[in-house]
């Protein structure tokens, strides 16, 4: 006979005993247990799903957690004195573990379904939901994952019960990544998946066969204690720092990497500042991870992260909070819960408002709206330096409201004219070919697209709605870097190319960009700042020459907290 | 000498308490050894170290030329140890032991494995702890034999026996024992069994081998051997006392 199956033989007359009770208590048990419960719950997944894996606890703590344990009470001096020594005695051992956690679990499940299927069918259970499954899958999971650190701990543990506590601590603390990670949206690959569940289980085999040969020279309980449980921690050290590695990449931010995108992007009016939110996006989890906000000195190229999370912009001038308008020239910065609040121009911390938070006004024309203090809407008219409400001025829910030095135009049902001195409308009917309005130059001309699909401007001196020379049909055009300061010029995009308008006389050009550009802000000189695949480029818009402002691998990116 | 154990300087530690300081001495290749002290002394300390089952912490030894903890599997199927309770499963019938024990051992007799315990009257089928102690010690020294050891080591397996039962197995034994060409080193505190077996004695006593040499030799009444004899007597007194009382 091989010295395998003479082991094996030892192994089987050790565990024959408490084999044969198991077998006769676990049906009775279950029965038991599955006849007193109610029949909904009997008949679940839930039911056979506990019943395997308390099936493999069981055999765990009467057999699995003992098989290494159990002999460095007993017979551990005989068997390291024989000439192969303890380590001879390990393969049976393990194979009996295994072979009695398979039972186990083969038995849990075959009584969970029949006690499942006499309390009114397992065939009639429903597994139409996949969840049901997973549950089931989980459950004896849990106790599968547990098993093997269970086994492993068993040699230096002073009882089996102990074994399984000191297992289940041990999987859950060393196997944490394992456990955690696919729980917080990371999907594993089917390599990485493979490669963790082996550390996991090799990791326990070399524990388990470090701490049962450590028993030998008459090691005391701790020193079997630490060289197992030690090369347990080695042997988990692979699969924490892949953890590691995955939330670190989770967590950094890599401008002008393919997997960043910059959601949102903005740039002082002098072009020296610029603040964006990014994110990355990964393919191996389920959900982006969180934005993060960069203040960057674009002339210096360095940037630091801003502590605000999901954070809501102000446009330059028009922000309100409550009790007044904003005192501030640039934009504003402000977390969603309105702790912290930045004028991202400066940097500068500015004071939260007491109550609620900063508020950005929408634009009515050349004037502005704003939220009243009985939340009802104003209308803030600069030529006149007169403010109405809503109802004050006769104007519906809905309507759009554009403020010029000509008087307010009122586009509802149809267009009209208000003049807020008197109080009075009239229809206007000279405007119906603007079908939808833009913006207000400065001059008090609206831009917009006309009913055929082109661009058009409606001048209230000549009262005419002309086309804009040159302006494709431009069902898509949008209109970017237009702000209150700088009103005679505005930025174009249609579905082939930039333009630039030249506000005074209605002109369109075409500027040079190409696929990726980004333009963010008209500087105070013509020039325009945008956002490209490899960083920050001033372009001289009519010379069409580029001139890098700050490149994203030059952008030293530091954590710091302002 | 032709040693088959050469020891030189050998000392073990357990924390803080030593048990052996500097242990010296040669063994022959024939003949029984009788290795006394009093309980406490590292007897059964110093056998394990020789089987490998422990690491000295100075010191050197050499069993059958080999080093016990770099050569173990070669020294252990050459080497028999009987301890002084039975230590293997306590399920295990005689005859099991003798089955397990089989392919371990290159140069096994199973023939006269199963004659010793016949002839010795140890039930074969009955499981140890059904055993008494004597016939658990026959039994163990039975499969002791049957491995064709050419070092036994004994560890006061012939304490704890009635003198009636000591003295039938020790004959039984020792008319055994005349037929093999083995080298046996007996640990016991026992006079009367040294006195019957010894053709040479070793005194363990404060961690070194005090004395070595044939009884009457140690036992030798001369101004130095009579505070060896009055201490060996007491100690070996006091030890029996312990085990009577226990």
């Amino acid at each position: 006979m091989s010295t395998f199956r003479l082991y094996l033989w030892k192994e089987w007359r050790e565990q024959r005993a408490a084999l044969v009770a198991l077998a006769i208590l676990l049906p009775v048990l279950v029965a038991l247990v599955g006849f007193q419960l109610p029949r909904g719950l009997a008949t679940s997944t839930t039911f056979v799903g506990v019943v395997a894996a308390l099936s493999v606890v069981l055999v765990l703590i009467v057999i699995g957690g003992e098989l290494l344990g159990g002999d460095r009470r007993r017979e551990v001096s005989w068997l390291e004195r024989l000439p192969r020594g303890l380590s001879a005695a390990f393969p049976a051992k393990l194979l009996v573990f295994v072979a009695t956690t398979a039972m186990a679990l083969a038995a849990g499940l075959t009584l969970g379904f029949t006690v499942a299927e006499l309390r009114g069918g397992f065939l009639g259970m429903s597994f139409q939901a996949e969840r049901d499954l997973e549950h089931l899958l989980l459950t004896v999971g849990y106790a599968l994952a547990v098993a093997p650190w269970a086994f492993a701990t068993s040699a230096w543990c002073p009882r089996g019960p102990l074994a399984l506590a000191a297992g289940a601590l041990v999987a859950c603390g060393l196997g944490l990544p394992l456990l955690v990670l696919p729980f917080t949206a990371y999907v594993p690959t089917a390599v990485e998946l493979a490669l963790g569940v082996t550390l996991f289980l090799a990791g326990a085999l070399v524990s388990a066969w470090i701490g049962f040969t450590a028993q030998a020279h008459g090691a005391s309980l701790r020193s079997i204690a630490l060289r197992g449980g030690g090369s347990g921690c080695l042997a988990f050290a692979p699969l924490w720092g892949w953890g590691l590695v995955q939330l670190h990449e989770r967590d950094a931010l890599e401008l002008g990497a393919p997997e960043c995108e910059i959601e949102h992007a903005w740039v002082s009016r002098d072009g020296r500042v610029a603040v964006i939110e990014a994110r990355m996006h990964f393919d191996h989890w389920a959900s982006s991870p969180r934005s993060r906000t960069l203040w960057i000195d674009l002339e210096r190229g360095d940037a630091r992260e801003l502590p605000i999370p999901n954070p809501s912009f102000h446009a330059a001038g028009s922000a309100r909070k409550p009790g007044g308008l904003s005192e501030y020239t640039e934009f504003i910065i402000e977390g969603l819960d309105d702790t912290l609040v930045l004028d991202a121009c400066t940097g500068q911390h500015l004071e939260p408002p007491s109550t609620g938070g900063y508020t950005e006004v929408s634009s009515a024309g050349l004037g502005v709206s704003y939220w009243g203090e009985d939340y009802e809407a104003v209308y803030h008219d600069p030529f006149l330096d007169l403010e109405l409400g809503r109802a004050e001025a006769g104007i519906a829910l809905g309507e759009a409201v554009w403020i010029g030095p000509e008087g307010w135009w009122i586009e509802g049902d149809g267009w009209r004219t208000f003049d807020p001195r008197s109080g009075t409308s009239e229809p206007a009917e000279w405007l119906v070919p603007l079908a939808l309005p833009f913006d207000m130059l400065a001059d008090g001309r609206l831009i917009g697209l006309l009913g055929d699909g082109s661009l058009g401007l409606a001048d209230p001196r000549t009262r005419a709605v002309t086309p804009v020379l040159g302006a494709r049909s431009a069902a898509d055009v949008e209109i970017l870097a237009s702000d209150l300061q700088s009103r005679d010029e505005r930025i174009l995009a249609d579905e082939r190319a930039h333009y630039r308008l030249d506000a005074t006389c209605g002109e369109l050009s075409e500027i040079p960009l190409v696929p990726g550009d980004w333009p963010l802000r008209r500087l105070d000189d013509g020039d325009l700042v945008l956002l490209t695949s490899e960083g920050f480029v001033r372009l001289d818009a009519e010379e069409g020459t580029r001139t890098p402002l700050a490149r994203f691998d030059a952008i030293r990116h530091a954590e710091v907290t302002p | 000498m032709n040693a088959i154990v050469r020891v030189d300087h050998l000392a073990k530690r357990f924390g803080k308490t030593p048990v052996l300081a500097d242990v010296s001495f040669e063994l022959p290749a024939h003949g029984v050894t009788v290795l006394l002290g009093a309980n406490g002394e590292g007897k059964s300390t110093l056998l394990r170290l020789l089987l490998g089952l422990l690491k000295a912490d100075a010191g050197s030894l050499e069993v059958l030329g080999l080093d016990p903890l770099k050569q173990p599997r070669a020294l252990r199927e050459q080497v028999a140890y009987v301890p002084d309770a039975p230590d293997n499963p306590a399920w295990m019938t005689p005859a099991e032991l003798f089955h397990f024990l089989r392919p371990q051992y290159p140069l096994w007799r199973h023939e006269r494995a199963l004659a010793l315990a016949k002839d010795w009257d140890v039930p074969l089928e009955r499981p140890f702890k059904h055993l008494s102690r004597g016939q658990a010690a026959r039994a163990m020294l039975a499969a002791a034999l049957a491995q064709s050891p050419k070092l036994l080591l004994l560890d006061e397996c012939f304490s704890g026996l009635d003198p009636v039962a000591r003295r039938d197995l020790l004959g039984a034994f020792l008319g055994e024992l005349a037929r093999e060409e083995v080298a046996t080193l007996l640990v016991t505190h026992d006079l009367d069994v040294a006195a019957r077996v010894a053709e040479r004695v070793l005194v363990l006593a404060d961690g070194k081998i005090l004395h070595q040499g044939s009884l009457d030799e140690v036992l030798k009444v001369d101004e130095e051997a009579a505070r060896v004899q009055s201490r060996l007597l007491g100690l070996l007194e006091r030890a029996q006392q312990k085990e009577v009382a226990a």
